[in-house]
């Protein structure tokens, strides 16, 4: 069952050439008869067609002015569309801006009957509430004191807070948990997981990709006001990272000939971006003895052998490797710049070894990331996204199953008796 | 229609927030506290009947409340329109990052100048008890002005709210209309004094069937014409609905012209 239907919906905004448009333009305009515009206008949306079903955690990114607050508040109802349609079941709470609504002089508790009523909840609603909502925000001593004294994370968890307990079929979150802590961040998190149990809808924009790939099962890419794709979160982010490094690469190196091969994306290189001034041929997995192994057991010995080929010479270059979990946990992702091995410049063929002296984790998938960057790690040269798995197996010799790593450490006793 | 009425009436504990918060603002913190509300007119009261009665010497007998039953409607019309143009602009922040019925803005603000109307109820009643008015059956035709008054007033209150996103000069423009409108209102005068060849232009004005339908009730104890509830009644709603159709048309580009 859709929740929320958008079909080819376009928006668009007027920007007025004079600050203060008024009623002496529009008379003008309207005595001359003149259609001359007082305004340019901007499409923010281009035919978006998005339908959103009941229970599914929908993210939507791309980059600032890519339309994706807009589309969330026409979602919201607070905008609406020029051309298309929208229909939408259940009650909504938007957490557009924490504090839009807020009363500073007024303390945290009316606040919240305020803020609450703002969303549409009565005042019998609310008091069924009142108590969840100043425990789940942590401002239970500070309720009292009139808001103007809070700080920007106390507004937050006030605002989330009260967002989150109204009760909402379908929550709109755009970007604001980045204000809050990170204990308060997790709270919120699992909050919303909770939310997504009970089969609620959620729509999150955010700059965050690795909050988004955690909790989305979908994932939207708006590129100006126009819908790249829609799918699973680990490719739509992929894609995302690839046109935001080709956009740097234009602007970074303006005099382009003619777009190469390489260029064009292939159905299999979604996941994969960069310059391939040094390019990454193929990974390998080894054993002590430099023999490939298709599986490995936990605690093994693995070299991860990375071979690569520079076309021309590059000056301190960083190679860098990240696990991670079937379920997307990002575990681990070191770079030899963060572990202090300094490589100077290579030019040609070569590879490098990641070696782990007992590999900690669990039996399961694990997709490999690895990486060619520059030194300060901004400027891609090869970079292939979770394009590798390694098949992890039980190693008769441990018999530690529980949780996700198994680590090399040893028990001692000292006591009487 | 209905639909977008019960989506106004979902925000009805918004609307009263809104409206105590407004009288709370108001009157906290001040010695005199609801008093000054009732201050305003009859300081005006004083003013006019010295300028009027004694100086310019109008003939209109028992001034005093000749000049109450208009001035306290009209000061409702006027106020509730002045507080409202600025409803929707004024809560930017609110319209742009949160959804609800933007018409509760408007609603609220001419919802608490009726109550505070009502109130001054309290200086009227006893000023018609002093002056020895005879009070009757036609006082029940009272609440029923108010309503009608109150669906004209927020009517317009859309209009003027709506308008006042999309162009600035309209605060100022309306502070210049009420006092236009202020004269042309039998408010300090009676409305014969208007030449007769003037007449039918002057009832053009929808106030001046307000306050003779306020006067004939609470003054002369004369019940208004079925014609004139009627006139009111037709004046009320047509102007109530034209507004609601003027503000739901505006208020899909509230959030991006604000």
């Amino acid at each position: 069952m859709d929740i929320i239907s958008i079909r080819n919906v376009s928006k668009k905004f007027r920007l007025y050439h004079e600050k203060n448009f008024n009623i002496k333009y529009a008379a003008l305009n309207f005595i001359t008869r003149k259609k001359t515009s007082y305004y340019d206008k901007f499409w923010a949306l281009k035919n978006i067609n998005l339908n959103i079903t009941k229970g599914e955690t929908i993210g939507i990114i791309g980059e600032n002015g890519s339309g994706k607050s807009t589309l969330l508040k026409i979602i919201a109802g607070i905008l609406y569309p020029d051309d298309g349609e929208i229909s939408k079941k259940g009650k909504i709470a938007a957490l557009i801006e924490v504090g839009a609504g807020f009363h500073y002089e007024l303390s945290g508790r009316e606040n919240i009957y305020i803020n609450a009523s703002i969303l549409g909840f009565s005042k019998k609603e609310i008091d069924a509430n009142l108590e969840k909502i100043i425990a789940f925000s942590g401002l239970k001593q500070f309720i009292d004191n009139p808001i103007k004294t809070y700080s920007s994370g106390m507004y937050l968890r006030l605002g989330f807070s009260i967002a989150i307990h109204v009760n909402p079929d379908i929550l709109l979150v755009d970007e604001v948990l980045a204000v809050g802590d990170e204990n308060f961040q997790k709270k919120c998190l699992q909050k919303i997981d909770r939310f997504r149990n009970q089969g609620k809808t959620i729509v999150l924009v955010s700059h965050d990709l690795s909050t988004i790939e955690k909790m989305c099962d979908r994932v939207v890419l708006l590129d100006n006001g126009m819908m790249l794709s829609d799918g699973n979160p680990i490719d739509v982010i992929s894609q995302y990272h690839k046109i935001l490094y080709e956009k740097e690469k234009r602007i970074s190196i303006p005099e382009q000939g003619e777009p190469s091969k390489e260029e064009t994306p292939q159905a299999d290189e979604i996941r994969r971006w960069g310059s391939k001034e040094v390019e990454i041929n193929r990974i390998e997995f080894l054993n002590e003895k430099d023999t490939p192994q298709d599986t490995v057991k936990t605690g093994d010995f693995i070299k991860v052998r990375i071979h690569y080929f520079a076309k021309k010479r590059i000056k301190n270059p960083v190679f860098g490797v990240a696990f991670y979990r079937e379920d997307g946990i990002h575990l681990n992702g070191p770079n030899t710049k963060t572990s202090d091995y300094h490589i100077a410049s290579i030019e040609g063929k070569g590879f490098i070894d990641y070696i782990i002296h007992s590999l900690p984790f669990q039996p399961g998938i694990y997709f490999i990331t690895v990486a060619i960057v520059d030194f300060l790690c901004l400027f891609d040269y090869d970079h292939w996204h979770r394009c590798f798995t390694l098949n992890i197996i039980e190693n008769e010799k441990i018999k530690e199953k529980n949780g996700v790593v198994h680590i090399s450490a040893e028990w001692r006793h000292h006591g009487q008796g | 229609m209905i639909s977008k009425l019960k989506e106004i009436y979902r925000f009805k504990y918004l609307a009263y927030n809104l409206v105590s918060r407004d009288l709370k603002v108001k009157y906290k913190g001040s010695i005199l506290g609801f008093f000054w509300s009732l201050l305003n007119p009859l300081v005006m009261l004083i003013v006019y009947t010295l300028a009027f009665k004694y100086i310019i010497r109008i003939r209109v007998e028992n001034f005093p409340i000749f000049f109450l039953c208009a001035f306290l409607p009209w000061s409702f019309l006027s106020s509730s329109l002045s507080m409202s143009v600025g409803s929707i602009k004024d809560n930017a922040n609110l319209v742009k990052k949160v959804y609800f019925s933007r018409e509760v803005l408007p609603l609220s603000i001419v919802l608490s100048n009726l109550i505070q109307f009502l109130l001054t109820f309290i200086i009227l009643i006893p000023a018609l008890l002093f002056f020895k008015i005879k009070l009757g059956i036609p006082l029940a035709a009272v609440p029923l002005i108010i309503l009608f008054q109150t669906a004209f007033t927020i009517g317009l209150a859309y209009i003027v709210s709506s308008l006042n996103v999309f162009f600035s000069d309209v605060k100022h423009l309306l502070e210049i209309l009420l006092q236009v409108w202020f004269w042309l209102t039998p408010i300090i005068y009676p409305a014969n004094f208007v030449p007769e060849r003037y007449q039918f232009l002057y009832r053009l004005n929808p106030a001046v069937l307000f306050v003779e339908s306020y006067r004939d009730s609470l003054l002369y104890n004369k019940m208004p014409s079925i014609s004139s509830f009627i006139a009111l009644f037709i004046i009320g709603f047509v102007v109530l609905t034209i507004g609601h159709l003027v503000f739901t048309l505006y208020n899909k580009r509230f959030a991006e012209e604000i």
